[in-house]
Parts: structure tokens; C-alpha cells; sequence
């Protein structure tokens, strides 16, 4: 059994990833922690674990040492004490944004401050299993990706691989259950209820990893709040620089992901179903990714969805933390969502 | 074996497979007619249109 403690465990992610790791069968889950609720039981704070476990919060302080650490601590927090949990545990998953850019000159462009330890980013694999698979075996340090840019980099990945963009606009649909569990004024009921808010029309945080792992800048990326907890839709107009079918599409993506255990090509001609949603993803590590062309403008829609806080957060971790272990990279990942919800 | 139409996958015609039978493409979920078996060939099967409230 590998033994597992989660830094930072009462957020929306840290309870997916104990959701998942409880089920996981080659998982001990030793400490959780939580400055604000240390003492308390998690199912205080993470209700739909009740009975499943009688684990208490911890403060950081408190950690003991174990093999892995996920740290689901906010942005800017991991790159000060990175030498406090390597003391802790051999191997590291930070969900946070730390490590997510190799170079330096990026993380301040994107995220306004130097880096705390600028010589440490290229140590971290970045955390798409789908474009990092062979680095993340036996891998010690892993950054799991953003959730919006996971969405965008699956859904636009082959199209750049294969040099076939001429320039991407993208824009996301996201649930209310990014901005994390600490309240505001603008996730005050009357006011976020119902809005469909722009909350990000340009400068995008996630763009710098969009902008990494495609090796492109020609991407333009929007994102809007609606009225949805989890889930990310993420459309994508691309402007093609050669003429292509929908067969062509097929093969590109049937090729670039007919053998992912967790990219689904969602295509259909009838039903009610036709192209990815993200409400039929909740609780899954799933991501469903569909097209159409508009042969007569050229105009690539690629269409991607997932659940923010699994495949754009929790589920993809454990994913790399399986195949980092050698495990199947299944493991614990299996639920496949719920319909209807 | 034959190609389907729409989206160019693999699908599967089996030894009892007659002409006009109807098939699902298992990757874009088109239903398929077989219009031939020696060499296997598929059309797209005709349907009803639906309203998408256009």
C-alpha cells in the first residue's frame, strides 16, 4: 500500500481526491490537513464521506512523514514550503498552479509575482497524462494541470501536433465550483444565481499552460461563470490552414486518442446527446470531446467537456499518480458519471 | 469488414449479414444500411429529421 497524506484537504479538490482515494485499493490515506479545520472530522466539511472514514484534519505542522503528498493547497503557497513537504514524503502532486510553467519569465507574466523557487519548475512533470504519459513514470514531482486548460489543451492538442492551426478562439462555460469553497461577494446567492458572467473575456491565467503545451500563442481563450457547480464546456473555433473533412477530423482524433482510457471522440448523428456535456461527467475523470466543420468558412468547433474538480483536478492527479506507481491508471477512477442528474 | 461512411471507422459485418440490414456505427453511432456484401458497403440509413427548433 502506498501511504498518502492530502495537504490541504477541506477544498472542493481535496475532497474529490479523498472521495477517490478511499476507494483505492492500493491507497492508504494517513493525514489530512487544514489549518481552518484542524480537530475536526472530514465529513464536517465533506459530508458525502460520512461513514466512510473518521479521519480528522491535521495542521501542516502536524504532517508525519509518508510516501505521497497531494497538495491542494491556493496558488502561491506550495513554492515557499516545497522544501518542508520534500522532507515529508518521496514523491509530490501539486494541484496548484506552482509548478505548472517551466520558465520563470512565464509564471510572472501570468501570475504577477517572481517564483519562489524559480530553479525547481523544470523538476515537475506537467500533469496531462495524455501528453505526458512516459515522463510521468516513476515521475517524483508532478503540477496537475488547470482545469480549463486541460479542456482546451485535449481539445485542440492533435490539431497543433499536427500543424493544422492557423489561429484558436476559445471560450469556456465553467461552474461555479472553480472559484473554490471560500465565499464572496460575488458568489453571494442573489448575485451569482442565475448569472452567466463574464468573468475572464482576455488574460486568463490557464493560457500560459495553453500557451506551453501547445507551443503556441495563437490562442485566444474567454471564460464565462453559469449556472452550473462542476463542469467545464469548453468551445473551440479553430481556423484551419488547409482544407479538411470530417473524415480527416475522425482519423486525426480516432489516432490521438482512440486508446485513452479517458478521452471519449462524442459525435453522434441523433439523440438527445449528440456532442460532450459537461452534467453527464460529474463525478467522473472523464473528458468528452466532439467536432463539427463548417466546410464552407473552414471553421473547426471542437467541443470538450469535463468535470472541473476530476479530470480537471482530483481525478486527473490520482491518474498520474497511478501511472507514476506503475499502477493501471485506472485505479480508483472507474465511476462513470450519472444519468440522469 | 467495411468503412463507415461518416466518419471512416471499422465496422464489423458478420457471415449472416444480409443487404438492407441495419448496423450502428460503434464510433460516431450513425445507423448504417449495408448495401453490398461482396465487397461490403454502407450507407447512411435514411431517418426522420428532428426538430432542433431551428
Amino acid at each position: 500500500m502506498i501511504r498518502v497524506s492530502i495537504v490541504g484537504g477541506s477544498g472542493y479538490a481535496g475532497g474529490d481526491l479523498l472521495r477517490v482515494l478511499l476507494f483505492h485499493p492500493q491507497v492508504e490515506i494517513v493525514q489530512v490537513t487544514s489549518e481552518r479545520h484542524a480537530g475536526k472530522l472530514v465529513t464536517s466539511v465533506h459530508p458525502n464521506l460520512r461513514k466512510l472514514t473518521r479521519l480528522k484534519f491535521v495542521a501542516i505542522d502536524e504532517l508525519e512523514p509518508c510516501d505521497v503528498l497531494f497538495l491542494g493547497l491556493p496558488h502561491g503557497h506550495v513554492m515557499k514550503r516545497v522544501e518542508q513537504f520534500e522532507a515529508l514524503a518521496g514523491t509530490l502532486i501539486d494541484l496548484s498552479a506552482d509548478f505548472r510553467l517551466n520558465d520563470p519569465e512565464h509564471y510572472k507574466k501570468w501570475y504577477g509575482d517572481d517564483h519562489a523557487c524559480p530553479e525547481r519548475l523544470t523538476d515537475f512533470v506537467y500533469g496531462i497524462p495524455e501528453l505526458h504519459r512516459a515522463e510521468m513514470v516513476g515521475a517524483r514531482r508532478i503540477a496537475s494541470a488547470g482545469c480549463n486548460a486541460t479542456a482546451t489543451i485535449l481539445a485542440l492538442h492533435p490539431l497543433y501536433e499536427a500543424g493544422l492551426v492557423d489561429s484558436a478562439v476559445v471560450e469556456v462555460k465553467a461552474g461555479s465550483s472553480q472559484g473554490g469553497n471560500r465565499f464572496s461577494e460575488a458568489s453571494h446567492h442573489p448575485e451569482r444565481s442565475g448569472a452567466v458572467r463574464s468573468y475572464k473575456p482576455t488574460g486568463h491565467r490557464h493560457v500560459g499552460e495553453m500557451q506551453q503545451e501547445l507551443g503556441a500563442d495563437n490562442i485566444h481563450f474567454s471564460a464565462t461563470s453559469i449556472e452550473m457547480v462542476r463542469g467545464i464546456l469548453a468551445t473551440c473555433h479553430v481556423f484551419l490552414n488547409r482544407q479538411l473533412t470530417e473524415k480527416d477530423i475522425w482519423k486525426l482524433y480516432r489516432g490521438a486518442y482512440g486508446t485513452e482510457p479517458f478521452i471519449r471522440i462524442v459525435k453522434e448523428r441523433s439523440g438527445i446527446h449528440r456532442y460532450p456535456e459537461p452534467k453527464l461527467l460529474a463525478g467522473g475523470n472523464y473528458c468528452d470531446i466532439g467536432f463539427e466543420i463548417d466546410e464552407h468558412s473552414n471553421r473547426l468547433v471542437v467541443v470538450s467537456a469535463l468535470d472541473n474538480l476530476m479530470k480537471g483536478a482530483a481525478g486527473q492527479a490520482v491518474q498520474a499518480f497511478n501511472i507514476a506507481h506503475g499502477f493501471d491508471e485506472t485505479l480508483g477512477l472507474e465511476f462513470p458519471g450519472l444519468h440522469p442528474v | 469488414m467495411a468503412s463507415c461512411p461518416v466518419c471512416d471507422a471499422d465496422v464489423e459485418t458478420a457471415d449472416d449479414t444480409v443487404v438492407g440490414e441495419l448496423m450502428t456505427c460503434d464510433d460516431c453511432g450513425c445507423e448504417l444500411e449495408v448495401l453490398s456484401l461482396e465487397p461490403a458497403k454502407l450507407g447512411e440509413a435514411p431517418e426522420a429529421e428532428e426538430d432542433w427548433g431551428e
